[in-house]
């Protein structure tokens, strides 16, 4: 039998390696990413459309599509996910109702992401004869972003002290006036967060719109609602698959750091709102 | 020190001291705790810290076994003694050294596990047969005054018994072990005070086997305990000596109105 | 006084916008589920029998989705594998260390990381991970069931490793502190108080990684070499395959829709929601349950 004091060296050797192979992975991602993306990255990158299916050029047109999708999916999914919210929050009382609620929004949370794109697919393109169109893109990224927003929302009524709600109903406000002036005000900084965590994902997915909101080439700026465009992810994805060409390879990971510096900036600007707008109250 | 004559307790030959301390410090970053502790723990009877909250109690028994040592930005001044080896000696197996200063907490705090599990949950690296394992734990909760109430229960979960029960689980666990000495932080703080009797009672007991260091703020339960009495302010060690000596004639008028003048009024 | 005034009609207007957003929510999950469901008719009637089988070739008429379902448990097997054990000793060093410093670079890093896009992940694998495996074992290809294993578990590293690391952290100190009072080393607080303590947040962390696993498409179609067979011998993970994910990301935009090729990947797809769904409601029914439960009288 090995003695407890030898038990605890080969314990602590066992963390210490892990936390060695851990750190060497998070390093190398991070250091691949970064170096191999700096090389890749110029102005002329990031202001030319691409040529030759992308191997040759920039990304304009990508780094386009992407905020044009994710912005429009942005701007439906805000009323939704606040209205929702405050339903949730302020209208059902009852445990089993609310239970049910969270339950949903949880198991949209955990559909995989390829199946929002199946669902796009047959809905949207097939069923409604959208045929491929940023906006249905738009709409299917808003629908996976609302888990997110919704129940950043939520916490954020869910801070709001009883007393604020009492005092409203004294005055003798109506629960819908109480919701407009006094639970939305005290509770945006969740909403903003909420989305801006939600868009810093909703950006980098290629499953959900691969199918049906995106072209590899050739796609500009749309003229209309459906029209296909092209965006970062997609773009990587076609790339990745050339990846024997050293220059598309080289192209590849400058979308890669793109995109990845958009999906900081999102999550930066969540960071922000998060301490900007939290009302006084909370602070 | 100019003070450190008082400091010094009756039976201050080494044979007779458990623990002693020489010019002890500990400080949290750059925040003085403690500072010059110059003390001798006998090795009989129950010795009492008393001082006014954050006078650094705590931070003294808890330096003693070192269970502070993995909190950031804690270093330790001067020497401390145990049993004439140095605490915080580079070669100190800390384990062993825990193992033989027993240490109850304030809050009771068990395992979720049984009654009898939380016993024996210091014992380690011995093979013990069941019949040895029931004795250790008979022999324990009697000790803590605690067999009669879970003989019958030994196998329901720990966190079933009520907080006084708990607290002398606690006492129990720490006695499996054997210990040399016994940390004991206000260990009635947080119990009615029927228990608070009953541990009183058995720190007594315990008193005159081992050495117990025990903390309140309860200054009658002090009276009611203590062989011996040390008094912390401010993180240094104002007066130290024998119970009676220091409950009825103090040498520095600043223990007399914390100890005595209170006294004087029941 | 009028106290039973109505509503003013902005007011109503207001109720029902909030009431048909709520509807709207909670309604799309299942409308996910409609909506697949409404396409599995062809091959159910067409061939449900072959289903089961493990040749896929729609020329034929055969469907058989053994060979993506085997792939999708083993890729995910693979990556729990390698993560689990690596995330939760990492963790344990992290919220044991005394370095608040060493965590915090961590804890930023991790999150930076969990921010990166799954093509990214991909990218990675293609460039480097796959080649690594092809020239290490000395393969033609690297594109394997083992090298979609190693990204994967290079990708859900970093939830397990912060969902276990708040785990362990919340483990109250007393707990540990007076488990060490006791004599315990740091390995038998860990082990015996700290772990059992967390275990069932842990365990929701698993979950959640392995639900992620099974959905992941974009890191796992570019490097597992789409091949609809079973490896022959079965766990020869050195071979390519299929998962469910990446059947559907190859073959999706290539089926004509409401054939039976069609909606056999659509009855994959479904599978693959239920899946991911059941572990995620176990995931939150673990992390909301109340502790309980008797032991032993003796260890
Ligand atoms: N982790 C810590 N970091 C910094 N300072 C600390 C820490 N723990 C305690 N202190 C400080 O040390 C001083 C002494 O604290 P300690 O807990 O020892 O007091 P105490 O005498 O036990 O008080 P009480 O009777 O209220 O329990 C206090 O001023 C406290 O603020
Ligand atoms: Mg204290």
């Amino acid at each position: 039998m090995i003695s407890r004091a030898a038990k605890e060296h080969i314990f602590a050797a066992a963390t210490r390696a892990a936390l060695g192979l851990s750190v060497c992975i998070l390093a190398f991602l991070l250091g691949a990413i970064i170096v191999r993306g700096a090389q890749a990255i110029s102005l002329d990158f990031l202001f030319m459309p691409s040529r030759d299916f992308g191997s040759r050029g920039g990304i304009s047109y990508q780094i386009f599509g992407s905020l044009l999708i994710v912005l429009t999916a942005g701007l439906i999914a805000a009323p939704l996910a606040l209205g929702a919210s405050v339903y949730r929050s302020e209208y059902i009382k009852n445990t089993a109702a609310q239970r049910l609620f969270d339950l949903a929004l949880y198991g949209l949370n955990g559909v995989p992401s390829i199946i929002f794109g199946l669902f796009g697919l047959i809905l949207f393109v097939n069923i409604f004869g959208t045929g491929l169109s940023w906006f249905v893109g738009a709409v299917i990224l808003a629908i996976m972003m609302l888990p997110t927003a919704c129940m950043a929302t939520i916490s954020a009524m869910r801070g709001i002290d009883t007393p604020y709600r009492e005092n409203a109903y004294a005055l003798g406000l109506t629960r819908e006036q109480t919701a407009l002036r006094i639970i939305i005000p005290q509770s945006l900084h969740g909403l903003v967060t909420g989305l801006l965590i939600g868009l810093a994902r909703a950006i980098g997915e290629t499953a959900p719109i691969m199918f049906i909101a995106t072209a590899f080439s050739g796609a500009g700026v749309p003229s209309s609602l459906a029209e296909p465009v092209a965006t970062l992810p997609t773009h990587i994805l076609a790339l990745a698959q050339q990846a024997a060409d050293p220059a598309a390879l080289q192209n590849a990971w400058g979308a890669s750091f793109t995109l990845i510096a958009l999906v900081a900036m999102f999550s930066l600007a969540a960071f922000f709102a998060r301490a900007r707008l939290l009302p006084l109250s909370q602070r | 020190m100019p003070q450190s004559q008082h400091l010094k307790l009756v039976s201050s030959a080494p044979h007779h001291v458990a623990i002693s301390l020489e010019n002890f410090g500990v400080w949290f970053g750059d925040s003085c705790i403690l500072s010059g502790v110059n003390a001798h723990l006998p090795k009989r009877g129950v010795t009492v810290l008393v001082g006014p909250s954050g006078a650094g109690k705590s931070t003294l028994l808890r330096a003693l076994n070192r269970i502070s040592d993995d909190m950031a930005g804690l270093s330790i001044q001067g020497r401390a003694y145990f049993e004439g080896c140095e605490i915080y000696a580079k070669d100190c197996d800390v384990t062993k050294l825990r193992a033989r200063i027993g240490m109850v907490f304030q809050k009771p705090c068990v395992f979720p596990r049984s009654i009898a599990q939380n016993v024996l949950f210091g014992l380690r690296g011995v093979k013990l047969s069941q019949a040895q394992k029931h004795d250790i734990v008979e022999q324990a909760l009697r000790g803590a005054a605690l067999w009669n109430d879970v003989h019958a229960r030994l196998g329901e979960r720990a966190d079933t018994l009520s907080m006084g029960q708990q607290q002398r689980l606690c006492i129990a666990r720490a006695l499996a072990l054997k210990p040399d000495v016994l940390l004991m932080d206000e260990p009635t703080a947080s119990v009615d005070p029927v228990s608070a009797r009953t541990i009183e009672a058995l720190m007594r007991d315990l008193g005159r086997t081992i050495p117990v260091l025990t903390v309140t703020h309860n200054l009658a339960q002090a009276k009611r305990i203590a062989d011996h009495v040390l008094f912390l302010c401010e993180g240094q060690l104002v007066e130290a000596g024998d119970a009676a000596h220091m409950f009825s004639n103090a040498a520095l008028p600043k223990t007399q109105t914390y100890l005595c003048d209170e006294f004087c009024e029941c | 006084m009028d106290f039973t005034r109505p509503a003013p009609p902005s007011g109503r207007a207001l109720r029902s916008y909030f009431l048909i957003s709520a509807l709207i929510c909670a309604a799309i999950c299942a409308v996910i589920l409609i909506t697949l469901l409404g396409q599995t008719g062809p091959v159910l009637s067409h061939n449900p029998a072959s289903l089961f089988g493990t040749v896929w070739n729609p020329n034929l008429g055969q469907y058989g989705i053994i060979p993506m379902l085997y792939g999708s448990i083993v890729v995910m097997v693979i990556a729990m594998a390698i993560a689990l054990p690596l995330g939760v000793l990492t963790a344990i060093y992290i919220a044991e260390t005394r370095s608040a410093r060493l965590r915090g670079i961590i804890k930023s890093a991790l999150e930076v990381l969990a921010g990166i896009p799954s093509i990214v992940y991909g990218l990675i694998g293609v460039a480097y991970i796959s080649v690594w495996v092809a020239k290490g074992l000395d393969l033609q290809t690297g594109r394997l069931i083992l090298t979609a294993g190693l990204i994967l578990a290079v990708m859900i590293l970093p939830t397990i490793l912060t969902l276990t690391e708040d785990a362990i952290s919340n483990v109250p100190v007393i707990q540990r502190e007076n488990a060490r009072a006791l004599g315990l080393y740091r390995h038998e607080v860990i082990l015996d108080v700290v772990l059992p303590h967390a275990r069932r947040d842990i365990l929701a962390a698993g979950l959640l990684a392995l639900g992620r696993a099974l959905g992941e498409t974009m890191a796992v179609m570019l490097v597992i070499g789409s091949l609809d067979r079973l490896p022959s011998p079965i766990f020869n993970v050195l071979s390519s395959g299929q998962t469910i994910t990446s059947k559907l990301g190859r073959e999706l935009g290539e089926s004509a829709f409401g054939s039976a090729h069609f909606s056999a990947l659509v009855l994959m797809g479904l599978i693959l929601v239920l899946i991911t769904l059941t572990l995620t409601g176990a995931a939150q029914w673990l992390i909301n349950r109340r502790p309980n439960g008797v032991e032993a009288i003796y260890d």
